[in-house]
């Protein structure tokens, strides 16, 4: 299942997340969702995984 | 609520800190409803604050701290006791007017009144339709209530609902994301619209015969909290009585004027006789509405001569020990001497506001202390320029404002728009530690707590030795010194920590 809770982000924290995932993708990582054969820019990739929820990684906040 | 005040001895409240909670014997019987008390050493200022819970008659006991070894009259019992800054006894209400607390006395600790604007102080009708708006699912501030009661009635449905909509929009896209770089955005924001300003005016723009410094000049003055302005000058707005009075303007204006005897009259020295003669100048006196005996009562307070008055128009000064030093000396005293009107304010205009609909001065020079002890002025909204005269009368809080309103009022004067929130930002920056500080190596450059950040900003060499004679350590906490260590500065992405999150499927 997919985590439910919805959890605001920054558009800072948006871009630290897709940032990381894209270096991920670009060294050789398994991409989680199908994506279609012509799409081969890893930050479109991360994009679209951070669209569709599935990037596993998330934020730390400080209090 | 009542407090006791006393005056004790230092031995005294050392006994009562070491024992507290304890019973305190003392030589008063204080009113029924005292449930606090103050301590003060010197008769005027209260450095210990105590709690006081019960207050019985005396009787012996040992378990009873006493203030005296006779003549003791009741028990308090102490809960506890706090060291507190100074306050001065003039913040007290007293029941009977004293100077000074030589044994005991009674009173109620003046209390600022604070409120903040809340919902509850909203009426039914802005209550419906904030709550209206909340249920549509919009964040409206409150400050527009009014507005949007007005609306409601005017606007058809659907076109209240747009405008609710656009409100939210419009507040949503202003908000700013935690670890925005905003001093940068500020510093810019005010730095680009300061290009322009030079090319434009780098002059003095005047106001009805006076010299007000605007622009790029005033910009910088602001900035770095110079304490005298070059041009001071005051906005002294009128209450009731006098703002529509012209008679009784101009009469305030002759006590506002600090007049000199060398600015309506002409001294003459004459070195074989040995005499100094005033002459009074008609057309300067007339003006400034000096005669003859206000100069009269001002040599009064000069020592060391002798004076006469000749016609009605000259005063002969003789010297009571007569030598060509003294006589110069005294030649140049004279000239200085203040005949009337309010220390450091040199000229007055009163002009017929028209947004006011009423007399309003301005003057060159200012004394806000002076001015705002005047019968006649408003207090409440008269106004000074000098941004450290604010502070030192008024407070830190309202140099703040003053910051804020003196360079918005040079930027809008020019006609640039700049947002607010970056002028607050740089007035809040100059005032949070409590004191006026300017921007700049005196101010809050040079005393950033990281000593990379500091050397990274003026003299390096120094700041970065005095560092290893002292062995000072650098957190890295703030964004020069993480660009000198070659690391992501702490704001923005930067600031952010990512955490695995595993696979939950």
């Amino acid at each position: 299942m997919l985590s439910m809770i919805f959890m605001m982000l920054t558009k800072f924290e948006k871009a630290r997340i897709i940032g990381a995932r894209a270096l991920q993708v670009a060294m050789g990582a398994p991409v989680i969702i199908d994506i279609p054969p012509d799409v081969i820019d890893p930050i479109d990739i991360a994009i679209t995984e951070f669209d569709n929820n599935v990037i596993p990684i998330t934020i730390k906040r400080k209090d | 609520m009542k407090a006791l005040l006393w005056k004790d001895t230092k031995a005294n409240i050392e006994k009562i800190i070491q024992n507290a909670p304890c019973y305190y014997g003392i030589d008063y019987i204080p009113g029924k409803n005292v449930s606090s008390g103050y301590i003060t050493t010197d008769k005027s200022n209260f450095e210990y604050e105590v709690k006081i819970s019960s207050i019985e008659e005396f009787k012996k006991s040992d378990k009873v701290l006493l203030k005296k070894k006779t003549g003791l009259k009741a028990i308090i019992k102490i809960e506890n006791v706090r060291k507190i800054d100074k306050i001065p006894l003039s913040d007290f209400k007293l029941n009977e007017n004293l100077n000074e607390i030589k044994t005991f006395a009674e009173g109620e600790r003046f209390v600022v009144d604070y409120k903040e604007k809340d919902e509850a102080s909203l009426s039914n009708e802005q209550k419906e339709v904030m709550d209206d708006a909340e249920s549509r699912g919009y964040h409206i501030p409150l400050s527009l209530a009014d507005k949007l009661i007005k609306y409601k009635k005017s606007l058809p449905e659907d076109k209240y609902e747009k405008l609710l909509k656009r409100i939210d929009s419009e507040l949503k896209k202003r908000e700013i994301d935690p670890y925005e770089a905003v001093g940068i955005i500020a510093a810019q924001s005010i730095g680009e619209p300061g290009t322009q300003m030079t090319m434009r005016t780098f002059h003095f723009a005047g106001v009805v015969e006076m010299n007000v410094t605007l622009g790029l000049p005033r910009l910088i003055e602001i900035v770095d909290a110079r304490r005298i302005p070059s041009t001071p000058s005051m906005t002294i707005y009128l209450n009731d009585e006098y703002k529509h009075n012209e008679e009784k303007v101009r009469g305030l204006i002759k006590n506002l004027e600090n007049t000199a005897i060398i600015d309506v009259a002409d001294i003459i020295t004459d070195v074989g006789e040995m005499d100094l003669t005033i002459k009074l100048d008609k057309l300067k006196s007339n003006e400034r509405l000096v005669t003859l005996t206000d100069i009269l009562s001002a040599l009064e307070k000069i020592k060391g001569i002798i004076y006469n008055q000749m016609d009605d128009e000259r005063i002969l000064v003789k010297l009571q020990q007569e030598s060509f030093k003294k006589l110069y000396q005294t030649q140049e005293q004279l000239k200085s001497t203040p005949i009337k009107g309010v220390n450091k304010i040199s000229r007055a205009i009163a002009r017929l506001d028209p947004k006011e609909g009423a007399w309003v001065i301005y003057t060159q020079g200012s004394n806000l202390k002076d001015v705002l002890n005047m019968e006649g002025v408003d207090a409440t909204r008269t106004y000074t320029n000098d941004i450290i005269e604010v502070e030192n009368v008024l407070g830190v809080e309202a140099a703040r404002n003053a910051i804020y309103r003196e360079a918005e009022n040079t930027l809008s004067e020019q006609g640039l728009n700049v947002d607010k929130r970056h002028l607050m930002l740089v007035s809040d920056m100059m005032t949070f530690s409590g004191a006026v500080r300017a921007v700049g190596r005196q101010g809050i450059s040079g005393r950033k707590s990281s000593v990379l950040a500091r050397a990274a900003f003026e003299i390096t060499s120094k700041h970065l030795l005095k560092a290893g004679l002292l062995g000072e350590i650098d957190p890295l906490a703030g964004v020069a010194e993480n660009i000198i260590v070659g690391q992501p500065v702490t704001l923005g992405t930067g600031a952010i920590d990512l955490v695995y999150k595993g696979n939950k499927k």
